[in-house]
């Protein structure tokens, strides 16, 4: 569960939000943030800023591993099932003096279920690392936070964080270029 | 099949004496009509009752007018003898179909007859039998039938009708039958000339009128000229040289059926150095018969007399002197002949002295036939190829034209028609209607009381069908058989037996009337043996004497010289139809939708005329299409009539002769009405054959015409585009002559598109070569294109109709398809035919592309239809390279009580209990949406094994399983059997060099295989002008393999050009 | 970058080097409101007409499919040769459109090609859309239709399963497979753009509804990096899956061993054709979009100048298919395949024939000239001519390769009824009505990613020294 944010704070309060207002000034606090050891603190734009997962050290994504299982089981899972189905599973039929097994006639389907694992992989994957949907967090009560799909870009630092104190966290943001630094409740 | 090898005894009324008082008790106790009102309610139960009524009867054979009472019968309380439920039985009967007598069987289904076979025992009908004969079982369960009397439209009673009989007979005993005249058709009955003689006897001065359009008036007159009362008979089998002038013998005309059994035996080849017989053909149309010729010549009926006088002046040359006036008989010729053809003609007559045979047709006039039976003698042929039956008993009657002057001279006060529709048939010169209302009393026996003369009659009977009344009939050769029914009368009807009867003032049954006939020469066992086998008295007729051309001579002296056909002097023939005769079938939908065998039409007839005579008329050589194909339409004149019809370019027929088929533009049902045009108005007394001086105009407005096969060349059409010229012809009706089939036997296989070996993507997974594996041949040198098949596959197997409009859009469901190719001058064309249905590829091109595996194949190699699988989604019929699957794109065959609730459905849709009580229990009704095609006739098929399972080991014996195509085949051109049996008449076929597969290069590995058509050409006349038959084929290989691969066609060159490759 | 904001970058040749892809001067808001405005202001009357007519469409063709059901499949004009008629044509025609979308999203994507970003959106609705009207006419076109899950593997006691060789259902599965993977390719690009309806929305009904699809995005960059991973594969799923579903439609025909039909040439010719008549449905209605709600800033001249580009390509590689098909024919020696297609150019069908060509082929040709390419009348026309010409290049392969195969004896003609001329008009009722709603409810533009090509976007971008 590295790298992501926990839903259920234990602290008082979830933690601190700074806003930036373009991508440099974001990238910067970040490689200070990630310089100062936080851990449990998360950077968000209205699109994905280029190489900032550099600037915050995240980890690469198992996305990839987990659609080439899914496509894999797709694959194998649709070639078992023709095979099944023509002739252990159901009548022998005699079609056109091909015979039970006829695996080249199978490929196209077995692509396509490959495809189809692959996709639910990668898509519901992607869901469940990012435990999407969820519909409520703390970061919502925030005013400001509303222009993060639109054109601001913001640092929230969670009060879990094993280093997060505080004053110092509350210094360590407004040392960077940051346009406001808000303290946000759990609500 | 089985069932019918031990054939349900016959057990007859007296047998059933013991259960005398039980019978009579019925009789009281089930008042007549009770079960029509049965039939008329909507519960299924009560109708079921009915049928076990009729089950019952049909089982028990009771006589006609008995019927069990529903609640009592169903189901049985104590089975009748012989009946197995679920089983069909076979019965023997006999009925003329279109003028000639033949004995039938009838598969009858829980009392339910459902489908006419040929008896194998009756010597007209060798187990074969005609399109016309099978359809006829289709009559019985017509919704339109009229199901009471009538009296000027109002129903009435059975009861009124005895009434009425009694009062005329009660009559005509006082007045000696003054003013009572009976208007009969051709009947070759015994009882009925019985009846008939009696009548004349009891009643001296009623009057006794005959018409009928396929009596053989002509033939009977010519043999008059020579002195005999008679008619010929053929005896094909003995002939080896055949002129046919204008005559149809193996097709439609005569004893067709016989005739194209023997015909085809005559030209079997089974192996190398089998003899051939050979046909020459004269004719003004393109009869099927003409397709089979070895030579055929074109020339206008009115020519046909200046042919035979050039025909006798050939025969002279060769010695061979025709005792008859030759100067007269040249009067009757007006134009010039291919005189070298005539003379190899008649040089190869002659030099088979005594099996040679010339055939006229009926249509043209007796003179002629005597003609041609001086021929015949003069060839030897008489009493060989040819003999003249004497004829017993034929009532001596007036004609059609005496009995409307007699009744304008209102010398008429009582008209009884039994049979026959004069109004409509009548020439364009006799007013039969306004006659007929001078007449005070006129009762019209007939099963259509909507018919064109029932409607103006005062009283009409619904007659029975011939499978619901007793009769016995006699055959051209003299066999005297007896017709049986199966089933009591399902309405309130007469048979014309019973008719007869009342009106000599005693009513009794027709059961009745035959015994009597009988029963001095046939009782008990005898009867019982007669009623069994189909044939009571199996002696032929005496010969009728011996010729003298005196009166012929005569005939001739008075002939008077035609004008000869031009393109100003056009000539229009009138001519029976292949399928509606005179208009009697007229409200068959089997008939109707059946594609006439040369020009594919259904529906309609139209002005048939060849390509040269239209292009003078300026028609349109292609039909328009808007939608459907629409014609030109035209106004055919003849002194002074005309009728307004859709001009047809049929290949082949004669220059400026124009064919109108008769029997269509009828009312009596929802069937005939629409179908085609009345032509019987241009017909005169005189002239009712054909007639010259007429006009043709194209008029405005057009027509659409249902044919379902517009392409007329083996391959693409060179005057569709030039890019087609390059494509030659499609090897697949492949024909060779026999000398050249006798010199390469190998030329067959050459024909084909040259491939290399074919391999298969995957292993063989089936083993094909154990087991029983059923296949089959088609023997294309004996096949007609008679359409009997299509006939017994449609009764067989339950397919449905789809009317005019669907076969407009080309949604015909025939499982079997006569193709019809012509070949050469488009003028002056030879034909082939070539039945298709399913092959039953054993890599089935079918079955891999049905995404729910509805279509699959069985371990004895049959490509099989699972119905209730198929979700229809047409792929099937897409990749079927033989395009022989039919799609359901409506429901043809809906229960009438769903349809009711379906506002949008057009009626012919619906599917009443009377039509389902027709329909084959073996074979499952298909619903809308779902795809079938040929079985192999499966449910027979299983029978067999399942046969063979119970009695013995299992394994079918050759013969024992016959699908309903190749049962009724008059040419035996189709074999089935099981391949892996070396020692069956299908593997023996099938090892022959001209056994071939059609589209074998797709490595489809068909099941069906077709023998090549063979050719037997006259040498002298081939080497002067090389036919342009197919023949050529085979001089193409026998050149290739002289190494010159010049000539011929496409797919020979090519193989060639592999060989030198 | 200088500071006047550039108006045209179609020819646009700055000195260093690339025009960019947004003109007009925007900002990340500017471009949000841009993209929004379409949903938050009031509907347009043009959109009203637009859309009322296309409702009409769409009960055309639900009323036509209920006659279907009610009568037979017999109300089409099919018959005995011709056992497939419209309702495939329709198939084909709409799967090929329904290739663009996923092609520009996916293909475009894994090159790089950043202009996809102004477009993609609206494709892939496109191609969803497509797909549905595609996958419309299988479900009806079968005489049973209330028997048709028969063709999906479900467990019955019959133990009756599908026939696996068949082409139909390879395309059952790749189609599906192609829709279902289309639509989620399409709804997860659109989250993070939900998201930010959901920020700006102001009645309670907006945020609930844009809130509960946009699942509760909040930008996190976390979030951005799983999530670009997933896209990124996505598109990589997505286009041999692009390719293999018309090669797949194409075996329907192809492994068929019908004359006409059986090439193995069909696969990339069918492919081309599906890229070739997409591009052609996608820049009719850019067109449209672009115009009705002002967005020529986003949708620029270079797009549409690219996407010509790539007609003319695709247009000519089908030309190329055209010919080589008649030369195989000849070459092959094969009489009835010969046959095929010398009946295709002069036989019955020979107007339609012709008609693709002249569309296909010929019309394309005018984008060798850059003034035609960035012309809008004319892309449109040229466009819609292009539409027909695809339309009827299936028209002519079912058709013609059907009504004349081996046996002249069962040679037929087919002509269209009114109900199929109906189901093809309404099934662009339910194609336009599904687009309308899309314009009115979702952005028609990816915001965020077109933020993510904005120079501003680059974290190094003020170190430049933009400000």
């Amino acid at each position: 569960m590295a790298g992501i944010v926990p839903d259920l704070p234990r602290a008082d309060h979830f933690g601190l939000l700074a806003e930036y207002n373009t991508p440099g000034e974001l990238y910067r606090a970040c490689e200070k943030v990630r310089d100062a050891g936080y851990s449990v603190w998360d950077a968000h734009c209205p699109f994905p800023v280029h190489n900032l997962h550099k600037a915050m050290g995240l980890k690469p994504s198992v996305i990839p591993r987990i659609v080439f299982a899914g496509a894999m089981m797709g694959a194998g899972g649709g070639l078992l099932m023709q095979w099944w189905m023509s002739s252990e599973g159901g009548y022998p039929l005699i079609i056109a003096g091909k015979p039970l097994f006829s695996w080249p006639a199978f490929i196209p389907v077995t692509f396509a279920l490959g495809i189809l694992g692959g996709v639910f992989g990668s898509v519901f994957g992607m869901f469940a690392l990012n435990q999407l949907p969820m519909y409520h967090h703390p970061l919502f009560g925030s005013k400001r936070f509303e222009s993060v799909t639109d054109d601001k870009f913001f640092i929230s630092i969670v009060a879990d964080d094993p280093k997060y104190d505080r004053e110092k966290t509350m210094q360590l943001l407004k040392e960077t270029e940051s346009s406001s630094v808000e303290f946000v409740e759990n609500n | 099949m089985i069932e019918k090898n031990k054939m349900t005894e016959w057990r007859s009324l007296e047998t059933r004496d013991p259960d005398a008082e039980l019978s009579a008790e019925l009789l009281n106790e089930f008042p007549e009509g009770a079960a029509e009102e049965s039939l008329t309610t909507t519960s299924r139960r009560e109708f079921m009752g009915v049928m076990g009524a009729g089950m019952a009867v049909g089982a028990g054979m009771m006589s006609g007018c008995v019927r069990k009472p529903v609640e009592h019968i169903y189901p049985y309380s104590n089975r009748p003898e012989h009946t197995i439920p679920g089983r069909p039985k076979y019965f023997a009967t006999s009925i003329p179909v279109g003028g000639v007598v033949s004995g039938f069987l009838i598969e009858s289904h829980d009392g339910r007859p459902t489908k006419l076979e040929g008896n194998p025992d009756h010597p007209t009908s060798l187990g074969a039998a005609s399109a016309q004969a099978q359809a006829s079982v289709l009559d019985l369960y017509d919704p339109e039938r009229a199901t009471t009397p009538s009296t000027s439209g109002v129903e009435s009673t059975l009861a009124d009708v005895d009434t009425l009989l009694a009062g005329i007979a009660a009559k005509a005993v006082g007045n000696k039958g003054e003013g009572l005249a009976l208007l009969v058709e051709s009947r070759p009955s015994p009882t009925y000339e019985r009846l008939l003689g009696v009548v004349k006897s009891t009643y001296p001065m009623a009057a006794i009128y005959r018409d009928d359009a396929t009596e053989r008036v002509n033939a009977r007159a010519g043999m008059a000229l020579m002195g005999l009362t008679g008619l010929p008979f053929l005896h094909v089998d003995q002939a080896t040289t055949i002129l046919a002038i204008d005559s149809d013998f193996i097709g439609y005309e005569g004893e067709a059926v016989v005739n194209a059994r023997h015909f085809a035996d005559g030209r079997r080849v089974v192996k190398p150095g089998d003899s051939m017989n050979r046909l020459y053909v004269i004719e003004p149309t393109f009869s099927i018969t003409g397709a089979m010729a070895d030579h055929r010549q074109r020339c206008a009926s009115s020519d046909v007399g200046g042919f035979v006088s050039s025909l006798v002046a050939a025969l002279a040359k060769h010695g061979v002197t025709v005792d008859l006036d030759v100067a007269a008989l040249a009067t009757q010729k007006v134009r010039d002949f291919d005189e070298k053809w005539i003379a190899d003609l008649a040089g190869d007559l002659a030099g088979a002295t005594g099996q040679s045979l010339v055939v006229i047709g009926e249509r043209h006039p007796a003179v002629l036939h005597a003609a041609v039976a001086v021929i015949n003698d003069a060839l030897g042929g008489t009493g060989k190829t040819v003999s003249y039956l004497a004829e017993s008993g034929v009532t001596e009657a007036g004609t059609l034209s005496d009995l409307v002057s007699g009744m304008n001279a209102s010398k008429v006060d009582t008209l009884v028609v039994l049979g026959g529709n004069p109004v409509y048939t009548a020439t364009g010169d006799l007013d039969v209607k306004t006659a007929m209302a001078k007449v005070a009393t006129t009762i019209v026996v007939s099963s259509y009381a909507k018919d064109e003369t029932a409607a103006v009659a005062t009283w009409h009977v619904a007659a029975s069908h011939y499978l619901e009344s007793w009769g016995d009939w006699t055959a051209s050769d003299g066999t005297v058989s007896v017709q049986q029914p199966l089933i009591a009368p399902i309405f309130k009807t007469r048979s014309e037996l019973e008719i007869l009867s009342a009106l000599l003032g005693k009513s009794a049954t027709s059961h009745e009337l035959v015994v009597e006939t009988w029963e001095d020469r046939l009782s008990g066992k005898t009867w019982r043996k007669a009623l069994h086998d189909g044939v009571a008295v199996a002696a032929k007729r005496a010969p009728a004497g011996t010729l003298a051309s005196a009166g012929l001579n005569k005939a001739l002296a008075g002939l008077k010289t035609p004008t000869a056909v031009s393109a100003t002097n056009l000539e229009v023939n009138f001519v029976l139809d292949t399928k509606l005769v005179d208009g009697r079938n007229a409200n068959n939908g089997w008939l109707q939708e059946l594609p006439d065998s040369m020009t594919k039409l259904t529906w309609d007839n139209a002005a048939l005329m060849n390509v040269k005579t239209a292009g003078r008329l300026g028609i349109n050589k292609t039909p328009k299409r808007s939608g459907v194909k629409t014609y030109d339409m035209v106004e055919v004149s003849v002194a002074g009539r005309s009728v307004k019809l859709a001009a047809f370019i049929s290949p082949g027929l004669a220059d400026d002769t124009i064919f109108l088929n008769l029997g269509y533009g009828r009312t009596n049902g929802d069937i005939a009405t629409g179908a085609g045009v009345a032509v019987n108005v241009l017909r005169t007394q005189a002239a009712s054959a054909f007639a010259g001086g007429a006009t043709v105009k194209t008029v405005s407005g057009r027509y659409p015409l249902a044919s379902t096969q517009d392409h007329w060349f083996m391959g693409p059409d060179p005057d569709e585009s030039p890019l087609f010229a390059e494509l030659g012809e499609r090897p697949l009706v492949r024909e060779i002559t026999q000398d050249d089939y006798e010199k390469h036997p190998d030329a067959i296989d050459h024909m084909g598109v040259h491939t290399p070996h074919q391999e298969n993507l995957w292993p063989d997974v089936q083993d094909y070569s154990k087991g029983q594996q059923w296949g089959m041949t088609i023997d294309l040198n004996s096949c007609t294109g008679c359409n009997a098949c299509a006939i017994a596959c449609q009764s067989e197997n339950n397919i449905s109709i789809v009317r005019k409009e669907r076969v407009l859009k080309g949604r015909e469901m025939h499982w079997i398809r006569m193709d019809r190719y012509y070949r050469g001058e488009p003028d002056n064309p030879t034909a082939v035919f070539q039945p298709m249905a399913c092959v039953h590829c054993e890599n089935a091109p079918c079955e891999a592309v049905c995404p729910v595996g509805a279509t699959a194949h069985s371990p004895d190699g049959m490509n099989d239809m699972v119905y209730n699988r198929c979700v229809g989604t047409r792929y099937c019929s897409n990749n079927c390279p033989y395009k022989v699957r039919r799609f359901n794109y409506f429901a043809y065959n809906r229960d009438e009580t769903v349809t009711s609730v379906n506002p949008f459905l057009a009626d012919d849709e619906k599917l009443s209990e009377i039509q389902k009580m027709q329909k084959n229990p073996d074979v499952t009704i298909r619903f809308r949406g779902v795809m079938e095609k040929c079985t192999y006739c499966v449910q027979r098929v299983n029978q067999a094994k399942i046969e063979a399972k119970v009695t013995g080991d299992g394994v079918v014996k050759d013969g024992d399983i016959v699908p309903a195509c190749q049962q009724t085949c008059p040419a035996g051109a189709i074999v089935f059997g099981d391949q892996n049996d070396p020692t069956s008449r299908v593997s023996i076929l099938k090892k022959q060099a001209r056994d071939y597969e059609v589209l074998g290069e797709l490595n489809n590995r068909a099941r069906t295989t077709y023998l090549a058509r063979l050719r037997n050409p006259n040498p002298a006349i081939e080497k002067r002008s090389p036919s342009s038959h197919g023949g050529d084929h085979g001089e193409a290989v026998a050149a290739a393999h002289v190494g010159d691969a010049g000539h011929g066609t496409h797919a020979v060159d090519q193989h060639t050009e592999e060989k030198h490759d | 970058m200088s500071d006047k904001p550039i108006t045209d970058n179609a020819n646009y040749d700055p000195l260093d080097g690339r025009a960019p892809l947004i003109i007009g001067g925007h900002d990340f808001h500017s471009l949000t409101e841009a993209t929004s405005k379409p949903l938050e202001s009031k509907a347009t009357t043009a959109w009203k007409i637009i859309f009322s007519i296309s409702l009409c469409g769409l009960a055309l063709y639900l009323g036509l499919i209920g006659w279907l059901v009610w009568k037979g499949t017999g109300v089409w004009g099919l018959n005995n040769p011709v056992a497939w008629g419209w309702a495939i044509i329709n198939f084909v025609f709409w799967v090929g459109i329904g290739h663009a979308g996923t092609l520009i999203s996916a293909v475009l994507y894994l090159f790089r090609q950043k202009w996809r970003t102004s477009i993609n959106r609206s494709a892939e609705a496109m191609t969803v859309f497509a797909v549905v009207c595609a996958l419309s006419f299988p479900g009806i076109h079968v005489g049973r239709l209330w028997n048709a899950y028969f063709l999906f593997p479900f467990p019955n006691q019959m133990d009756l399963w599908p026939n696996f060789r068949s082409p139909l259902l390879w395309d059952v599965f790749a189609v599906g497979i192609y829709g279902l993977t289309s639509l989620l390719f399409w709804y997860v690009g659109l989250i993070p753009d939900l998201a930010t309806i959901r920020d700006r929305a102001t009645t309670r009904g907006r945020q609930i509804a844009y809130g509960i699809f946009s699942l509760g995005w909040r930008g996190s960059f976390r979030h951005w990096w799983n999530y670009e991973k997933a896209y990124m594969c996505l598109a990589g799923l997505a286009t041999p899956l692009v390719l293999s579903v018309h090669s797949i439609v194409s075996f329907d025909f192809a492994v068929s061993n019908l004359p006409g039909w059986h090439t193995t040439i069909f696969p990339p010719y069918f492919v081309a054709g599906a890229v070739f008549s997409g591009f052609a449905m996608v820049i009719t209605l850019m067109v449209i979009v672009h115009k009705a709600f002002g967005m020529e800033n986003i949708i620029t001249m270079r797009h549409f100048e690219n996407m010509s580009k790539i007609i003319l390509l695709t247009g000519t590689i089908v030309g190329y298919a055209y010919g080589m098909e008649f030369f195989i024919a000849w070459y092959s020696g094969s009489e009835y395949e010969a046959f095929a297609f010398y009946n295709r150019a002069s036989g019955p069908y020979a107007w339609g024939y012709w008609i693709m060509i002249s569309c296909n082929v010929l019309s394309p040709q005018i984008f060798w000239f850059k003034k035609c390419r960035t012309n809008l009348v004319v892309l449109f026309i040229v466009s819609i001519f292009v539409n027909i010409g695809m339309w009827f290049e299936r028209f002519v392969i079912v058709i013609t390769s059907l009504h004349r195969d081996f046996l002249p004896s069962s040679w037929d003609y087919f002509s269209p009824t009114w109900v199929d001329i109906g189901m093809l008009i309404g099934s662009f009722g339910l194609f336009m009505t599904l687009f309308c709603l899309f314009c009115r409810y979702l952005p028609v533009v990816a915001t965020s990613e077109v933020k993510a090509v904005l120079p501003q976007a680059d974290p190094h971008y003020d170190e430049k020294g933009g400000h």
